[in-house]
């Protein structure tokens, strides 16, 4: 099954009253200030005809009136469309953010540790970021520049001359030519940029991270040459691309100058032929000068959408994955703690060796199971099938006398806790990150679940008790402690069956025995496997089962 | 800029001719009667510096364009060779990942500062002055106008400047956090679901981005005004100047020079007043570039301050040790700006062919003392010799000819098994290669790589195990006939076999190729391994036992 698509087009609809706002604000100023110069042309010509007593009757003060309310309106829209183009873009990146989000959700935890690999995630970030340029600096200038060039057009066309009108289709055809001429010459050149600078990023990665080798190989300075070579080519195609902004600028500018001259050549003639006036050609003079504002930007901001889309496809891309597992038809609750594994083989694809092969193993209620054996010989990846993270390729996985395959996954999920290495903590106050767990347990049940993950001292210690806010990834607390809020969450599910995933890899010893007794206490008679490469530091168990390798 | 003041001149110049020329035609058509065969030339003049005057335009971005990258170009050589030597050590303010956004991300920060905002500045001061000569030549009361806005610019500039710093940084800021807090959901994803929490962070993620967006809302609602203050006096400077024009030639205002004014100057000065405000509009619009590169440059700045960690000597020895080394460290001290004392007077005798390990808790110093004795920093007082020489007197290239390292994390960058090996000696012969291979236990596990030394390795050594890495680097020490190994917690992370089959090849290769080695690490096998063990406790050393 797979998902409906994201479309932008239907984010944006939702958001096509605020979008609209912001088009009709950017179109009003931009009116505003055609008028406030065509009034003004129009007024100082009839002035000086009616000083010179060639014009009799001239109204002073309707046109007065209107050149005060052309600055006025101007300066106004101008205010008010960059606070509702700015609204409807937070406005849109929320609910992009949102619909990624939740779309992301749907996946397999499997899924979504794959997510975390490279810096897939980091993209991810940017390219929802990158698409508020779409908003602010496309949608909305490119209908107000089309906007205002159509009705003047029209205007000028209708009331005065149809060859008027043609002039304002010239800029019509000419400038979206041009800014369309502008993004496919920027195409191959963007595509080329979105593929260097993550490889210029690695190639900075790597020289800062291998420097001790580099240096003690003395190899810094074939090292710089390479990082050099990719910084220079990143550089080259940026510098290219604000060449072609510059010609496209410099060519817009001449579109709107030439439109003006035509337009006063045309004027002239019809002055001289007498269809108009002499403020009329002051009127259509300036209006044409008004106008060049518009299109200014509008060539860069397009050669930038190539980017947009590049980010928009990825964003697709990643949000119309399916899950990998099956949902069972007819979904059971999970029932007993005891773990059966039968004639079990795995293997992550068709093309990669065998990880287990005919495995069985039974795990009792209540028992305590240490899983060991060096790395890469699927320690991790059994617990993964246990927790049904992933499905046997043959075999079963039982838990009671039921099939893994046959539980409600979200029920099974909440069954059998985790404990790892590096736990996720996330960046939020303490009560936030264990309220996960248990949404509507008051301060007093967590506080008790942090005193049984033995960090009754710890919270004495901190000033804002459980409001204290975790920084990115718990950058804030030590390996000993984040492992211990992790278990003070694993303590609010209660859950059953507990998978301890290398509990106390990376700290030192007593920490680690510290933190074994206190787990040793808590896990009681849970159904436990504890996975490790250094069984010493494990908390009290039943049974040791060494996996070796099918692969060594 | 040279060449920036020259095209800012050319700007003003044109826009002054072609106000000149727009004025003086419609004037002469429309008061004169001249047809317009008779202003051929001076349409074609017009139509001529309208053209030259969008050229300039595109001109000077084309000019800017290359000066930004050459200066992009040159500060991220300057940035790259001052960390290559400030040193494995210096991590700088927070980390590789922080460095690292500096050369790329940062030093891009810089380009609209200096392909916009800078360029705009000599516009902003030339095209407007020489406006205001001209509007004053012609009018002295609509000079004055323009010249009564123009004092009140700079205060402006200043208000639209803090205001727009404002909006950058706060936005900055907002948009900041919000990625942060969305992207530290994202990596969780996995942890959400297990605890069927999908619903309620999704919720919140939603109310976040509410909370920031309706923050940032407020800031921009003031920040945009500083900016409305000067589209409000651009607006109404025209059209206080256009209604002025008027009533002076309709003979209603008897002061001032508004008697001599003709339909020629009015528009003259009406076609140059909006474009009297645009250079200053564009740059109020490129100032939060110059908020953002100017934040840019303070970090950057930092970065350059680092200081080498090591000086080259200026009489290096002639020869380089070419047996086993003996090491003698005299009252060694380091420490780290800001940080505690991590060597304190230590001392330390190594004999020729010792297997040494230092052991001591994470964080004791032991991988700054294994730094020290590579020669990646100096220490601050105290010295270290090799068979009897200073240290500093070799060179970087003579250290690397015999001391081998191999550090924690070793790095493997993309490419074959072979080139990564050979990254130790490019030039080392077939045999050379093939004796290195056996030396490292390499040719065990060779033949079980899909294409032998031809394997490509990822990101990171992607494509073998962690022992494997760990041999394939031992293999890269081993290329050449080094006489001092220098080992930084060889084997964190693996398992227990994996690591004594590493030292078990390290010690078939010593027995082939005898060596001085110092390890640091603190694990069990590796103190069994070694000859003797000594234990680095608050910046000395302490004899825990000859095994």
């Amino acid at each position: 099954m797979r998902p409906e698509p994201l479309r932008l087009r239907k984010l944006l609809g939702l958001r096509a009253w605020w979008l609209a706002a912001g088009a009709a604000l950017i179109l009003l100023s931009l009116v505003a200030g055609v008028a406030l110069l065509a009034l003004s042309g129009w007024f100082i010509t009839a002035s000086a005809l009616a000083g010179l007593g060639l014009l009799v009757g001239l109204d002073i003060f309707t046109p007065g009136a209107g050149i005060r309310l052309a600055a006025v309106v101007r300066t106004v829209s101008r205010y008010l469309e960059r606070l509702v183009t700015h609204e409807a873009t937070f406005r849109l990146i929320s609910d992009l953010r949102s619909e990624v989000f939740a779309r992301l959700l749907r996946l397999d935890e499997y899924q979504h540790r794959g997510l975390r690999r490279g810096d897939t995630l980091n993209r991810l970030t940017a390219d929802i970021d990158t698409l508020d340029h779409l908003f602010l600096g496309v949608v909305g200038p490119t209908i107000a520049a089309l906007a205002l060039t159509l009705l003047a057009a029209l205007l000028l066309g209708l009331f005065i001359d149809p060859w008027l009108g043609l002039v304002g289709g010239l800029l019509l055809t000419l400038n979206p030519l041009l800014t369309e001429f502008t993004r496919r010459r920027g195409l191959t050149t963007s595509r080329d940029l979105v593929k260097a600078v993550p490889e210029l990023r690695r190639a900075a990665a790597t020289s800062l991270e291998g420097l001790a080798d580099l240096t003690a190989f003395d190899r810094v300075q074939d090292q710089q040459k390479h990082w050099s070579r990719l910084s220079d080519r990143a550089l080259a195609l940026q510098e290219r691309l604000a060449r072609l902004d510059a010609t496209s600028q410099g060519l817009v500018t001449m579109s709107g100058f030439v439109a003006v001259w035509l337009a006063l050549v045309i004027g002239i003639h019809l002055f001289e032929a007498g269809t108009i006036n002499a403020p009329v050609l002051g009127l259509i003079v300036f209006t044409l000068l008004g106008m060049g504002e518009a299109w200014q930007a509008l060539p860069a901001a397009w050669r930038k959408l190539e980017q947009c889309r590049g980010a928009q496809h990825r964003v697709m891309e990643m949000t119309e994955t399916s899950p990998l597992l099956d949902q069972p038809a007819q979904p059971r609750p999970p029932t007993g703690n005891a773990i059966t594994i039968e004639r079990l083989s795995f293997r992550y694809s068709a093309n990669q060796p065998w990880i287990f092969r005919d495995f069985s193993l039974a795990i009792d209620a209540g028992q305590r199971l240490a899983l060991v054996g060096p790395s890469g010989c699927g320690k991790t990846t059994l617990a993964l099938l246990i927790m049904r993270q992933l499905d046997p390729v043959a075999g079963f996985i039982r838990l009671g006398d039921q099939d893994l395959r046959n539980l409600d996954p979200a029920a099974y999920r909440r069954h059998v806790g985790v404990l790892s290495q590096q736990p996720m903590l996330f960046r939020d106050t303490i009560a936030e990150n264990l309220r996960l767990a248990q949404p509507d347990a008051d301060d007093l049940a967590l506080g008790q679940a942090l005193a049984t993950a033995g960090l009754a001292d710890f919270m004495d210690n901190l000033d804002d008790g459980l409001a204290t806010w975790l920084d990115e990834a718990g950058g804030n607390v030590s390996g000993g402690e984040a492992r211990r809020l992790a278990l003070a969450r694993l303590v609010l599910t209660d859950c059953p069956v507990v998978i301890l995933d290398e509990p106390s890899t990376g700290l030192d010893r007593a920490t680690a025995l510290d933190l074994s007794h206190t787990m040793d206490r808590w896990l009681g008679n849970r159904t436990t496997i504890m996975i490790t490469h250094d069984p010493a530091t494990l908390p009290p168990h039943d049974r040791v089962i060494r996996l070796e390798s099918e692969l060594l | 800029m040279p060449s920036s003041f020259a095209l800012a001149a050319v700007e003003a110049l044109t826009i002054t001719l072609q106000a000149i020329l727009l004025a003086w035609i419609l004037s002469q058509v429309i008061l004169d009667a001249v047809s317009p065969q008779a202003l051929t030339l001076p349409l074609a003049g017009l139509l001529l510096v309208w053209l030259v005057r969008a050229a300039t335009v595109g001109l000077r971005s084309h000019l800017t364009a290359g000066a930004s990258s050459r200066t992009r170009q040159g500060l991220r050589q300057e940035l790259f060779t001052r960390l290559a030597a400030a040193g494995p050590l210096y991590r700088g303010p927070r980390g590789t990942g922080q460095l690292s956004t500096g050369l790329i991300e940062q030093v891009d920060l810089l380009d609209p500062y200096y392909s916009r905002y800078l360029p705009q500045t000599t516009t902003a001061l030339m095209v407007p002055g020489a406006i205001l000569v001209a509007v004053f030549l012609t009018d002295w009361l609509a000079g004055a106008l323009l010249l009564l806005s123009a004092p009140l610019i700079p205060g402006f500039m200043i208000i639209i400047g803090m205001g727009a710093e404002q909006i950058s940084r706060r936005q900055q800021e907002a948009m900041g956090r919000l990625s942060g807090v969305f992207f530290d959901r994202l990596q969780g994803l996995d942890t959400l679901r297990r605890f069927g929490a999908e619903q309620r962070e999704l919720e919140r993620v939603q109310s976040f981005s509410e909370q920031f967006r309706e923050r940032t809302m407020q800031v921009l609602r003031v920040a945009f005004l500083s900016s409305a203050v000067l589209e409000f006096f651009s607006a109404v400077a025209i059209a206080t100047l256009a209604i002025y024009i008027g009533l002076g030639l309709l003979g209603m205002i008897d002061f001032a020079g508004a008697d001599s004014l003709t339909l020629f100057k009015g528009l003259f000065i009406l076609v140059l007043a909006p474009e009297f405000f645009n250079p200053l509009r564009t740059l109020a619009t490129h100032w939060h570039d110059r908020a953002g590169a100017l934040a840019a440059a303070s970090s950057l700045r930092e970065l350059l301050e680092a200081e080498p960690a090591r000086m080259e000597p200026t009489q290096p020895v002639e020869a380089i040790p070419s047996r086993p080394c003996a090491v003698r460290v005299t009252n060694l001290h380091k420490r780290f700006a800001g940080r505690e004392i991590v060597l304190d007077g230590l001392s330390l005798d190594v004999g020729a062919g010792d297997k040494l390990v230092i052991s001591g808790p994470s964080g004791c110093g032991k991988s700054t003392l294994l730094a020290l004795l590579a020669g990646f920093a100096e220490p601050d007082a105290g010295n270290i010799e090799i068979n009897g020489t200073d240290l500093s007197r070799f060179t970087r290239a003579q250290l690397a000819g015999f001391r081998a390292y191999l550090g924690q994390k070793p790095l493997l960058f993309p490419g074959s098994v072979e080139d990564n090996i050979r990254f130790g000696d490019e030039r080392a012969d077939q045999a050379t290669l093939q004796r290195a291979l056996e030396l490292s236990g390499v040719s065990a596990f060779l033949e079980r790589l899909p294409e032998g030394l031809a394997t490509p390795l990822g990101e990171g050594g992607h494509g073998i195990s962690g022992g494997q890495a760990r041999r394939l680097t031992l293999a890269r020490a081993l290329l050449r006939p080094r006489p001092l190994l220098l080992l930084d917690e060889p084997t964190a992370s693996l398992d227990a076999e994996t690591e004594q089959a590493f030292w078990r090849a390290l010690d078939s290769a010593i027995a082939h190729q005898p060596m001085t080695v110092i390890c640091a690490s603190h694990s069990p096998l590796a103190e069994a391994w070694g000859d003797r063990v000594l234990r680095l406790n608050q910046g000395r050393l302490e004899q825990t036992g000859e095994t």
